[in-house]
């Protein structure tokens, strides 16, 4: 067994694991994670790299260059997405409505390749088993569905107790003039 | 090299990481943290160079050992102390006060409009009903958490029968 190779080579992790370190904390927290595909994609570059520069078969610098032009390449990206210009459709697609006032949007699913039993158990996970009660379901950038729920079909919340409809109350306060408040 | 000593490699490698996952805690090979993930990909990563004999078994526990190590002390070091915990992870920030954004919080976040819509409909809040939120923050692990105003809270229980045993 070689001690020298197997002290290189845990030095050269340890300096792998730092540089990932840094190189996520500067990236934010948006950028790696499962927020998008291509987010996703970034990680897995990065994940995918380190291997020869950890058993040496490439050197540090090789590896280290690698490393942060593909960090710099996202962080670019990031910002470029964030000034739009239409380039966050290019990089990260756009959502697609699935359902629409309770009824399923063709072309929505035609567009995603989904079927009526994949929106339908998606939309289970959300805790939703009537259509009906969809005002809009997107199928969002990262994959997950949002539902918005028509108003009828909302949780109870504190103030509707108080004997308000949702449109007396504004702001911060509730209106107490409203005719069915009780105060 | 042959499929026999490919198969025997392999189990070797199953085994050893089942054991340092299981000697490391659930915490560290999970999708918590974004460190988390990339540690995932890296100990996957470095199998396949082993199973096909390129790097040595010694070789690849030293190179597995170690990143888990990282990992396993940096979160002991966020556990302890709290300025390491920041410095690792960052801090939640909070993007929207009393219905209205903050834009100079979420351009820290890199995060526009558009992405501030999509976050906020994932909690299925349209933009009628963004005055109902009080704060919202992107936290560590870049979801948003939102905190309602005090009478847009979900109802309990309570809210309808007052005097319920334990409240």
């Amino acid at each position: 067994m070689d001690w020298q190779e197997l002290g290189l080579t845990a030095a050269r992790a340890l300096l792998v694991y730092a540089a990932m370190l840094l190189v996520i904390r500067l990236l934010g927290k948006r950028t790696i994670g499962n927020f998008t595909a291509f987010d996703l994609l970034i990680a897995l570059m990065l994940g995918e790299v380190v291997d020869e520069i950890i058993y040496g078969d490439v050197t540090l610098l090789q590896g280290f260059t690698a490393i942060m032009v593909v960090a710099l390449a996202k962080y670019v990206t990031s910002w470029l997405t964030y000034w739009d210009h239409g380039l966050n459709r290019f990089f990260e697609g756009k959502p697609t409505e699935l359902v629409r006032n309770g009824e399923i949007v063709r072309r929505g699913l035609r567009h995603e390749l989904m079927n009526e039993k994949e929106v339908m158990a998606a939309l289970r996970l959300q805790g939703v088993t009537d259509l009906r009660e969809v005002k809009l379901a997107m199928l969002e950038v990262d994959g997950l569905l949002s539902v918005i729920r028509h108003q009828w079909a909302e949780p109870l919340q504190k103030y509707d107790l108080h004997g308000l409809k949702p449109d007396d109350v504004a702001g911060d306060e509730i209106r107490t003039d409203a005719p069915e408040a009780i105060g | 090299m042959d499929p026999g000593r490919i198969a025997v490699r392999a189990l070797v490698a199953y085994a050893y990481l089942l054991f340092q996952t299981r000697v490391t805690g659930k915490r560290v090979v999970s999708q918590a943290t974004p460190i988390d993930l990339i540690v995932s990909l890296i100990v996957g990563d470095l199998i396949d160079d082993m199973l096909w004999g390129e790097v040595s078994a010694a070789k690849f526990a030293c190179a597995v050992g170690v990143i888990m190590a990282s990992e396993v002390l940096v979160k002991l070091g966020a556990h302890r102390w709290t300025w390491f915990h920041k410095l690792v992870n960052g801090s939640p920030v909070a993007v929207m006060h009393d219905g209205a954004e903050d834009r100079r919080a979420l351009r820290g976040e890199i995060l526009n409009e558009q992405d501030l819509k999509h976050l906020l409909r994932q909690h299925g809040i349209e933009d009628a009903k963004r005055d109902e939120v009080r704060t919202a923050y992107v936290e560590t692990d870049h979801h948003l958490s939102v905190i309602p105003r005090p009478d847009a809270e979900v109802a309990q229980k309570e809210d309808r029968w007052p005097g319920l045993p334990g409240s």
